[in-house]
């Protein structure tokens, strides 16, 4: 079952609209369909539209896409791990935050990590993929980032 | 053409025509061996529009023959840890190569054209998993440290197939010409052919 209206408004009113709509949804069902219900061969799913979804995740995240491209401007130029880290706690605060911005990175980030690792996995990925690839290179002089681009091939 | 057994130990005996008596004489060795493949090339240079040299995983004598017979460098490279890794080693050792060879060339003024310069063309990254269309974000996270890093990296990919290429080399010819009539082969076909007008366009 699909809520129709787009939710704008506070997720208390959502709730409540949600709500409704399942009410009406349920008043709208013959006796069969509901006796299937309670026989278990038919399922109740309530959920928000997709598009829905994406931003209540969004929503989510507290840190705007503007600070999160100027964290990966700060990243790029960063000297050490020990900055990078720095730098993503000083900018992301919450989970939805660091996995927003591990996406953005194209950074793999599972649901199922801690905010520790994904922080980890972060500078690993940035600051420390380009210290170590100057350490092979024998270059500890490492130029920042040339392109930041995060787009995958 | 096709490699052959009897080189099985080619590394080995290129080796021992190494060193020397004198520093002189090692270098002059070392040229000798390392442009073994470059001069019987230059007989039948002209006759090709491409010459593609397939080396091992490694940076043995036989590989360095091949780079320093070379104008460019294809790079093929799984994305994950230790393959990105490599890449790093190999252009580390790639600089090494080409400013020795060429600090020893400079030595003898009649060998003073014979300095090389071979180039990272591109890293193309191979043995891809495909999800709704992309690499999984796993290998595209690999992919995209690499571009950040400032490596020329292609744009196409080589996507995973054991169906389609473990039993290719069976059969002699190009997994493009097998002719498979699988939606999958024609995405591996396209995705080839859009390898190659990349790096086409980018040697042009």
């Amino acid at each position: 079952m699909k809520t129709k209206e787009p939710m704008h408004r506070s997720t208390k009113q959502q709730f409540v609209s949600l709500l409704r709509d399942f009410a009406r949804q349920i008043q709208a069902m013959d006796d069969a369909q509901i006796e299937r219900i309670l026989a278990g061969e038919l399922r109740i799913e309530v959920r928000a539209p997709e598009k829905d979804r994406a931003k209540a995740r969004e929503g989510k995240a507290g840190c705007s896409n503007l600070e999160m491209e100027l964290l990966r401007r700060e990243l790029q130029e960063a000297g050490s791990r020990e900055q990078a880290r720095v730098l993503i706690d000083r900018y992301l605060h919450s989970k939805a935050d660091l996995v927003h911005f591990a996406r953005m990175l194209d950074i793999s980030a599972p649901q199922k990590s801690s905010s520790d690792d994904i922080k980890t996995r972060l500078v690993e990925s940035t600051v420390g993929y380009r210290l170590r690839s100057a350490a092979i290179r024998g270059n500890m002089s490492a130029p920042p980032d040339s392109t930041g681009s995060s787009g995958s091939a | 053409m096709p490699s052959h057994l009897g080189l099985i130990n080619v590394d080995l005996e290129l080796a021992t025509a190494l060193g020397g008596a004198s520093l002189n004489q090692a270098k002059v060795n070392f040229l000798r061996v390392h442009r073994r493949l470059r001069d019987a090339l230059v007989p039948v240079v002209e006759n090709f529009d491409f010459i593609l040299i397939d080396c091992p995983p490694n940076f043995n004598i036989v590989t360095k023959n091949a780079i320093v017979a070379s104008d460019y460098i294809l790079v093929p490279a799984k994305p994950d840890y230790l393959s990105t890794l490599g890449i790093d080693y190999l252009k580390r050792n790639l600089d090494r190569l080409i400013h020795d060879f060429n600090e020893y060339v400079r030595l003898d003024k009649n060998d003073a054209e014979d300095v090389i310069g071979p180039e990272i063309r591109g890293i193309v990254f191979t043995m891809i998993q495909i999800r709704n269309g992309q690499p999984i974000r796993s290998q595209a996270t690999y992919i995209s440290q690499t571009k950040r890093l400032g490596m020329p990296v292609f744009d196409a990919w080589i996507r995973e197939n054991k169906t389609i290429f473990a039993d290719a080399p069976e059969y002699g010819i190009p997994v493009v010409l097998k002719g498979y009539s699988s939606p999958t082969y024609r995405d591996i076909v396209r995705e080839i052919e859009e390898f190659v007008s990349e790096f086409e366009g980018r040697l042009s």
